[in-house]
């Protein structure tokens, strides 16, 4: 009886053990992790996400929204326990430190690549680092400078034009301020608020950069230290907001409220000046050109699938379909991005939208190598320090070239 | 001598170990969750750190043991050194202030003419009962150019408006002035109690003395709450040697570095460059750091009345 008994609850927790393992076989777990571009995050995912549930029975979605303020810490957490989504929105910038300790599937070595990539030209590459296609690209917000025609009319000052100049910008600002105007412009570099990315633009154009062409730094030459002392003017005369005062966010929204007459901005400003400001007039215009050129900051986002992940030919079904051109002009169109895809209709008939979509070609990014954030911090700390006035120039240059060269040791 | 050596031949010593074993396994039972917790989440967490801190990498990237070299990179590295200034600045800024603070409004509600000091005590204690994110949000409102609180105020009273974080003095100032709103209450509640506990025949006798209350003051309240303010002491500098969500919430270690302090460099290795091994070099000699001016303190300071 005894004996019996045992042997029957055996057979009863094999019995359970195996209808469990039978289900989990039978559902596929995608987990699909991405930081929000919109309030109605999940409701935008939820159509496209059942659509694709329908069409392959036996794989579930699992779709988290991370918030961007912990975005490393949740990543970090995730990628180092061993709990990595299988599939993944990664912003290039942020995402350096996965991609050389490849936590990446390889598109191109996977095979891939030839099935998705005719939908992007050129810009199929802006998810190809450390020879790895890492991602299927997949947004970006462009950036070009806007001026209120408004307080330019006001003001009596013409209004700037594609080939303005980096004198030209300056001229501008100590005409809008002689007239009146408090603070003409704003250019957001404070360091905690992200400010290498307006900076970036100025120093490219002055003719300089972070690293040079074969990977060294470059941070304490002419033109570094030329561009720092070309801005820290620009606040020593009060024709931008102190540094520190608003950032890149605050300023956009300051700019919608009509109280900043130019700043350089990124897309996304075109959807809330058409929900707030409907009746602002405004001009859009290329960057000011310098010695260097003419430049502006963009960065991408893309789709990677986990190393780790255990039904990689699932998520990568996955990700073509929510790389689809259906998805991207849907999705994309929503949220106020610009899609990587170049097959899309996206902002053809829209004035503002396809001078930003034209201008994208213009755009740079920081340079995408191993410790690339820690590089980006280290020398944009010393340019807020020359540009706060509690350095000169030359030895925060002196000082960002020195931590460089240490850290990439 | 002689009778416990005679009980241990006889057993009865023995029996009396086993006994005490017994009673003190109890004892451990009873301490055996405090234990369990320490050993988990404070005895095991500082034990890996001090091993960590001879390896190098991340969590990222893997570790591989490098001896002393994250020693010797702290050692030359400039950023270190800023971040030590900067703490150290801060630390004698804040530890004085806030203490002197919340004795002066411990020793204000301590008095028996004061009305409502109850609602006073919880104005003054909630703060630090409130998470700092939330803190710091409301400062960084207030502080915010044009249109913030304090800046309007001073607007009325014709005073130009303050950058708050443009320059390393103002951002540093803003630090204080947030940590030192968190903390008085915490202190003052402390100070409250060692006042309560001061014999009022003390005051008495000095006022028959002819002691006035300033005298009364330094010759009676501050010598009978040293053991407090030695406690006090040793607690500010335990907590604010470890200086981080402030900076993390309202400077973000800006302008220029000026206000990273050394918590801060620790979190910024360990999970935005991926070098635990290094944070962890630094954590093993802020700990170091913090014991040896508790030890000094214990050693210099009155501990008893």
């Amino acid at each position: 009886m005894k004996y019996r008994t045992i042997v029957g609850l055996l057979g009863a927790v094999g019995s359970l053990f195996l209808v469990s393992s039978a289900s989990s076989e039978e559902t596929k777990t995608i987990g699909f992790w991405k930081a929000p571009h919109s309030a109605d995050e999940a409701a935008l995912w939820s159509p496209y996400i059942a659509e694709f549930e329908k069409a392959h029975p036996g794989v579930k979605i699992d779709h988290v929204i991370t918030p961007w303020n912990t975005w490393n810490e949740a990543y970090t957490a995730a990628f180092a326990s061993g709990n990595a989504p299988c599939v993944s929105y990664m912003v290039d910038a942020f995402s350096p430190a996965f991609i050389y300790n490849k936590k990446f599937v390889d598109i191109d070595a996977a095979g891939w690549s030839d099935q998705v990539k005719g939908g992007y030209g050129p810009l199929w590459t802006v998810a190809h680092f450390g020879e790895m296609q890492v991602g299927v690209p997949f947004a970006t917000s462009p950036r070009m400078w806007l001026y209120n025609k408004d307080m330019f009319d006001k003001a009596g000052v013409k209004y700037p034009t594609d080939d303005w100049t980096m004198d030209d910008l300056v001229e501008t600002l100590r005409k809008l301020k002689a007239s009146g105007v408090e603070t003409p412009g704003n250019i957001p570099v404070a360091a905690a608020k992200l400010g290498y990315q307006s900076y970036l633009p100025f120093l490219w154009s002055m003719g300089g950069d972070i690293l040079d062409k074969s990977g060294k730094p470059r941070v304490d030459d002419d033109a570094s230290v030329h561009t720092m002392k070309w801005l820290k003017a620009l606040f020593d005369e009060k024709l931008i907001a102190p540094i520190g005062n608003y950032s890149a966010q605050e300023g956009q929204d300051l700019f919608v409220r009509g109280s900043i007459a130019v700043q350089n901005m990124a897309a996304e400003v075109l959807g809330k000046l058409k929900a707030e400001a409907p009746d602002l007039k405004y001009g859009i215009v290329k960057s000011p050109t310098g010695p260097g050129g003419q430049h502006n900051f963009q960065d991408w986002g893309y789709f990677a699938i986990a190393n780790e992940c255990a039904y990689k030919e699932e998520a990568w079904e996955f990700v073509k379909f929510i790389t689809s051109k259906q998805v991207v002009e849907q999705y994309i169109a929503a949220v106020g991005l610009f899609p990587a895809r170049v097959d899309t209709n996206l902002y053809q008939s829209d004035p503002d939208g396809k001078a930003f979509l034209d201008n994208m070609a213009q755009n740079r990014n920081i340079p995408i190598v191993p410790k690339s954030n820690q590089i980006v911090d280290l020398w944009f700390k010393e340019v807020e320090a020359a540009l706060s006035g509690i350095i000169a120039p030359e030895e925060a240059a002196k000082n960002a070239q020195a931590s460089l060269e240490r850290v990439l040791r | 001598m002689n009778v416990l050596s005679a009980a241990r031949r006889s057993g009865k010593a023995h029996l009396g170990l086993r006994e005490a074993l017994l009673s003190n396994a109890v004892a451990y039972l009873f301490l055996a969750p405090a234990l369990l917790f320490f050993v988990v989440f404070q005895a095991g967490p500082l034990i890996t750190t001090i091993v960590l801190s001879f390896y190098e990498g991340g969590i990222l990237s893997g570790f591989s043991y490098s001896g002393f070299d994250n020693y010797l990179t702290l050692w030359s590295d400039r950023e270190f050194y800023q971040t030590i200034k900067f703490t150290l600045l801060y630390f004698v800024i804040i530890v004085p202030s806030v203490l002197a603070v919340s004795l002066a409004m411990a020793v204000l509600l301590n008095d028996k003419f004061i009305r409502g000091k109850n609602f006073f005590k919880a104005a003054i204690f909630f703060p630090s009962l409130a998470p700092m994110v939330t803190l710091s949000t409301l400062w960084l409102f207030m502080i915010f150019p044009n249109v913030g609180l304090i800046n309007m105020l001073l607007a009325v009273v014709n005073v130009r408006e303050v950058e708050w974080l443009s320059s390393p003095l103002m951002a540093t100032l803003t630090i204080v002035l947030v940590e030192l709103w968190r903390g008085v209450g915490f202190y003052m509640v402390i100070f409250l109690a060692g006042l309560v506990a001061i014999p009022e025949e003390l005051y008495e006798a000095a006022e028959l003395d002819g002691a006035g209350p300033i005298r009364q003051f330094w010759s009676i309240t501050l010598p009978q709450l040293r053991p407090t303010i030695t406690f006090c002491l040793i607690m500010a500098v335990i907590f604010n040697f470890q200086l981080f969500d402030a900076v993390y919430m309202i400077t973000g270690g800006g302008p220029g570095g000026s206000t990273e302090s050394i918590a801060w460099y620790i979190f910024s290795n360990a999970f935005k460059y991926d070098q635990l091994g290094l944070a962890s070099a630094t954590s093993t000699l802020l700990l170091l750091a913090v014991m040896s001016i508790t030890a000094v303190l214990l050693k210099v300071l009155p501990s008893d009345r």
